[in-house]
């Protein structure tokens, strides 16, 4: 359940009784990752988007996010292109050093996020709500956002790499 | 008078004169040995958890597991997490350490049968010794911090000892102290005025857990002072 | 939660099957003394009641110390029980007084079947014989010191509780007298049993001597539950929340009304009151009521083992 959770904000409105879950697990991998591995990559809906001209080493879209299922575009979090790149845009940018402010980025991924289930998820979501950017902990572009697999020493590292006192 | 009766009598007389004899000399004894020890004793460690500066991220109990070789499923020391108070987004939780408070007045010590659980003259720290303990199991129901387990490998009762077998004997603070990232942990040394420990006491409000049951209690902790306030 | 599985138990029901062992044996010397001493005399050996008595006490003593010794994380470093005390601990001055109570014990039922033994000796094994009538010549101390010990055992089953003091209803002044006279109860309880099932005359005077000694015990019985029940709701704190979520609804709450309060409490009241005023006593009605008494008290250990750790401070 704990890994299935973390997609669960995308779809915030179903609640299934636990019997329906295998069933629900195999809908989501078969309808998730089959055309993921099926097709390369870069046929993928999102990744057609004029965006990759330019964005070909990092801008490519792996993992649950470019599921064609969730008809995501660059667009949905970034922002409208504007007059990037010819002039100082307002394209959102996903880091923790960002122009962009982390309550900005947040609320980009609050859209679809739910903030009490990511609060069920692991309660660090609620202390950091507007006080850091998501991407500080977490990669959405990636195959598999890693911060899902850590172990509780890694996390617990995670934690000191901005809390140490010296 | 009978010959059965006298016996009798001349029986029961000596038990209880002799039972009577053995608990004066025993508690004259027990009050001479108790008064020394704490006169004496030039080294009792103890231990702050300063509950603000706690983050819940858990360092202290897996620097535990590490150097103390606790097995899976059972900890030594247990961050008790409660919260979220207040509204999303401003959100916070309050951290309670859960771990041997090396009482004064341990619980776990008196009730042990065999001497396995004792007070360390030297240090004050309540240990276990693993030879002697044959798993009655009734210091974990004495003890009212419920911080006492059995451990699966060696089948003993386990908890904090303050690293005394690992880090101290190597004149290190315990694992706990060292990994704690934001010093919400501060150990030391209570009969030494100048020690942080000392300092840290004398500066910030503490509370200490369960006092009325007369355990004395050597873990203090500082309580968090942000958010509402609970009845 | 259930009833038998929450956050921090530590003791379970072989526990309380120990408690109620230990008990029932001292309960059993108690009476067996005190029949002997009051109505038998010198001919108490052949009484099926004294028999039942002297095979009860070491068989459940025995029995109980198994259970406890198999229930340690390392039951066969039992000995270091034995060999090192601890003046503080109720359980290592427990194990002492069962220790000396099983010498006692043996030395009490060699003392008082002497007669019978050395008849079937017929002069065989001189050392048997001697010492039998050396333990009959000193049969007074022994029985002495055993009802002081019996009556240490009985109490220490609640002392062995009461010393933990993390949990308010098992940290409670009353519980070692509430364990004893429960324990004397089901010792009474189980001598009846056996002694009828061992063909003694359900309507005999030993059956009587016990049941008039029963029902005053059952009414005392009761006020100390009660006291100790009040005590704790008037205490008030985790006192209170304990004495109120052992009492309340669910498991517990029924297994002590109906079983400890009506099985085995109210209805042993009320057979004993109804075989006082009836002419005689036949052999279901002491059966039965002595089973019941017996249950009541299993019951009664297991309520207050498990709902005692159900609430700390």
């Amino acid at each position: 359940m704990s890994r299935l959770s973390r997609y669960w904000p995308v779809f915030p409105t179903i609640e299934l009784p636990t019997i329906l879950l295998p069933s629900f697990i195999y809908l989501v991998v078969a309808g998730a990752s089959f055309p993921v591995s099926a097709q390369p990559n870069e046929s993928l809906a999102i990744n057609q988007s004029s965006c990759m001209k330019c964005h070909k080493r990092n801008g490519a879209m792996f993992g649950l996010h470019a599921n064609t299922a969730l008809a995501i575009q660059c667009q949905s979090c970034h922002g409208q292109r504007g007059k990037h790149p010819r002039k100082g845009s307002n394209i959102r940018r996903f880091t923790s050093d960002s122009a962009t402010p982390a309550t900005e980025q947040a609320g980009t991924c609050l859209e679809c996020h739910d903030h009490e289930t990511l609060a069920m998820a692991d309660w660090t979501h609620n202390v950091h709500a507007d006080k850091i950017s998501c991407a500080s902990c977490h990669q959405l572009h990636v195959e598999y956002d890693p911060i899902l697999g850590i172990t509780t020493k890694e996390r617990s590292q995670l934690c000191r790499g901005c809390h140490l006192v010296k | 008078m009978d010959i059965s009766k006298r016996h009798f009598l001349t029986g029961c007389g000596t038990l209880i004169a002799g039972i009577s004899i053995y608990s004066v000399a025993k508690e004259l004894a027990g009050s001479e040995a108790g008064a020394s020890v704490d006169q004496t004793q030039t080294i009792k460690y103890a231990m702050v958890h300063d509950e603000n500066l706690c983050i819940g991220c858990n360092a202290c109990e897996q620097a535990c597991r590490d150097v103390n070789n606790v097995p899976d499923g059972v900890s030594r020391v247990v961050i008790n997490r409660t919260g979220p108070f207040g509204e999303y987004p401003d959100q916070s939780y309050r951290f309670s350490r859960k771990s041997c408070q090396h009482c004064e007045d341990a619980p776990c010590v008196k009730v042990c049968p065999t001497g396995a659980a004792y007070i360390d003259p030297d240090t004050g720290i309540v240990g276990v010794n693993q030879d002697k303990c044959v798993g009655c199991q009734y210091c974990i129901a004495a003890c009212p911090y419920q911080v006492r387990f059995i451990n699966p490998v060696t089948q003993t009762a386990d908890k904090c000892d303050f690293c005394r077998e690992t880090q101290l004997k190597q004149g290190k603070q315990p694992a706990c102290v060292e990994a704690c990232p934001t010093h919400a942990l501060v150990f030391g040394n209570i009969r030494d005025p100048e020690s942080e420990l000392v300092k840290t006491l004398k500066s910030k409000p503490t509370y200490r857990a369960k006092t009325d049951l007369g355990t004395r209690p050597k873990l203090f902790h500082v309580p968090t002072i942000d958010g509402e306030i609970v009845l | 939660m259930s009833a038998f599985h929450f956050d921090g138990l530590v003791w379970h029901w072989p526990i309380a099957i120990y408690l109620f062992l230990a008990g029932l044996s001292a309960g059993a010397v108690f009476f067996g003394i005190l029949l002997k001493h009051f109505k038998l005399g010198k001919k108490a050996y052949q009484s099926r009641f004294i028999q039942a008595a002297a095979l009860i006490a070491p068989v459940t003593v025995c029995a109980g110390l198994g259970i406890l010794v198999l229930d340690l994380t390392k039951p066969l470093d039992f000995w270091k029980i034995l060999v090192f005390y601890n003046s503080t601990s109720v359980m290592s001055m427990g194990v002492l007084v069962l220790m000396v109570y099983q010498l006692m014990l043996f030395a009490w039922i060699g003392a008082i079947f002497c007669t019978p033994i050395v008849q079937w000796c017929e002069g065989r094994w001189g050392l048997v014989t001697r010492g039998l009538i050396k333990l009959q010549q000193w049969e007074d101390v022994i029985t002495g010191v055993l009802l002081i010990l019996s009556l240490s055992l009985g109490a220490y089953t609640g002392f062995l509780l009461s010393a933990l003091i993390g949990f308010p209803l098992l940290n409670n002044p009353v519980l070692p007298v509430l364990f004893l006279v429960s324990g004397l109860t089901s010792g009474a309880a189980a001598t009846l049993l056996v002694g009828v099932l061992l063909k003694g005359n359900p309507n005999g005077i030993e059956v009587r001597f016990i049941h008039g000694i029963e029902i005053p015990m059952i009414l005392i019985e009761m006020a100390i539950l009660f006291t100790f029940f009040a005590g704790l709701i008037l205490s008030g704190g985790q006192s209170q929340v304990a004495a109120f979520n052992a009492l309340g609804e669910g498991f517990w709450g029924w297994i002590f009304w109906g079983g400890v309060v009506g099985l085995g409490l109210t209805l042993p009241l009320a057979f004993n009151l109804w075989m006082k005023v009836s002419a005689d006593r036949k052999f279901a009605y002491v059966a039965v009521t002595a089973s019941f008494s017996l249950v009541g008290v299993l019951l009664l250990r297991n309520f207050i083992l498990y709902t005692g750790q159900m609430t700390g401070t």
